[in-house]
């Protein structure tokens, strides 16, 4: 019998922290559609959470909450790898520009009063959700020229002929990038960057990104 | 909304599946696949930001029985090294690479066949609407 599972949409992912379930249940309602959204009550449960595989794209944080509150909570997450380029945006009920100043030196992209516009959030978090997403990719750069190690004598024979350009992509294929991270890496159109991978294809006499890759160790 | 959250974990995608064309876009970076279940339903099956496969067109007819998804640290185990020897052959993907790869979002599938695994690496597995 055939039987399949299916594979869910890929949305960008939310954690909304907040000890209010009114308030977690009504911006589970509102970002639902655009996101696929997790809700924990605590900083507490947070920071558990994010010590294990889970890495949303946005964090929506409650300032005043019992226990582990916004500010230490946002300090705990900080202190976690990977999570350190999460852009995270506080919620509060009372807008104090001392909080609100604290909130953004701790390291908070944003700070939105409650109750929010629907609109208003939902254009705040794309924002900053795109900002997030590029500061990861550099980021990720950065790490993979530590981690990930290309001959680069050999990187050098091998990118005779290309342009600069192709020289960036090329560089991004042997760490293995896809055309899309590739694009938001480099600000690259996806269509610019398919017309540059398929240059160096002709150019080199491939016709796979894993030859390229090969050609490098 | 997810109460609590749970992470993603390797699953089971589909199984008995005769594979009835494969089209791989190596520019794009997709690969296309065209199955049939029970030998009366055909679907097409989308690999989106596919950086390497092992799946190509002399594969067509071969009968794929499960199809899942697993982690770089299990290609050590017996049933998943010539494939993971193949991987490192043609392209010479080490734990590490798969491993910043996962990190940044791909996905390794396993093809199960009589004839031995498959690997795709890739972001994702999308199943096309039947028109």
């Amino acid at each position: 019998m055939a039987w399949e599972v299916m594979q869910l949409e890929d949305k960008n992912a939310v954690l909304i922290v907040d000890d209010d379930p009114a308030l977690l249940k009504m911006s589970g309602e509102i970002l639902k559609g655009d996101y696929e959204v997790s809700c924990v009550k605590s900083g507490s449960e947070a920071v558990s959470l994010l010590q294990m595989d889970y890495m949303p794209d946005i964090i929506l944080l409650d300032v005043d909450m019992p226990g582990l509150n916004g500010f230490d909570t946002l300090i705990a997450l900080r202190q976690i790898e990977d999570v350190q380029d999460i852009p995270i945006v506080f919620l509060t009920g009372v807008t104090k520009t001392k909080a609100e100043l604290k909130g953004l030196s701790c390291g908070a992209v944003d700070y939105i009063t409650k109750p929010f516009v629907k609109e208003i959030l939902l254009a705040r978090l794309k924002v900053h959700m795109e900002n997030g997403k590029r500061l990861r990719q550099l980021s990720m750069m950065e790490k993979n020229s530590q981690e990930i190690r290309i001959d680069e004598e050999k990187f050098e024979q091998i990118s005779v002929g290309l342009s600069d350009t192709e020289k960036k992509i090329l560089r991004l294929i042997a760490l293995g990038y896809t055309n899309q991270e590739m694009g938001e890496a480099l600000h690259y159109s996806y269509n610019y960057v398919k017309k540059v991978v398929g240059a160096i294809y002709e150019k080199k006499y491939v016709s796979k990104r894993s030859e390229l890759k090969k050609l490098l160790l | 909304m997810n109460w609590p959250i749970q992470g993603p974990i390797p699953g089971i995608y589909y199984a008995n599946a005769r594979l009835m064309r494969v089209v791989s876009d190596e520019v794009s970076g997709d690969l296309r696949i065209r199955v049939v279940f029970d030998e009366r339903e055909e679907r097409e099956i989308v690999y989106e930001g596919m950086y390497y496969s092992q799946i190509d067109e002399s594969n067509v007819g071969l009968v794929i029985t499960l199809a899942t998804e697993i982690t770089p640290t299990q290609l050590i185990e017996p049933e998943y090294r010539q494939a993971a020897a193949r991987l490192y052959d043609e392209c010479g993907a080490d734990e590490v690479f798969l491993k910043d790869m996962i990190k940044r979002g791909s996905r390794l599938f396993i093809h199960h066949t009589d004839k031995g695994g498959y690997l795709v690496l890739a972001k994702r597995l999308i199943w096309k609407k039947q028109k």
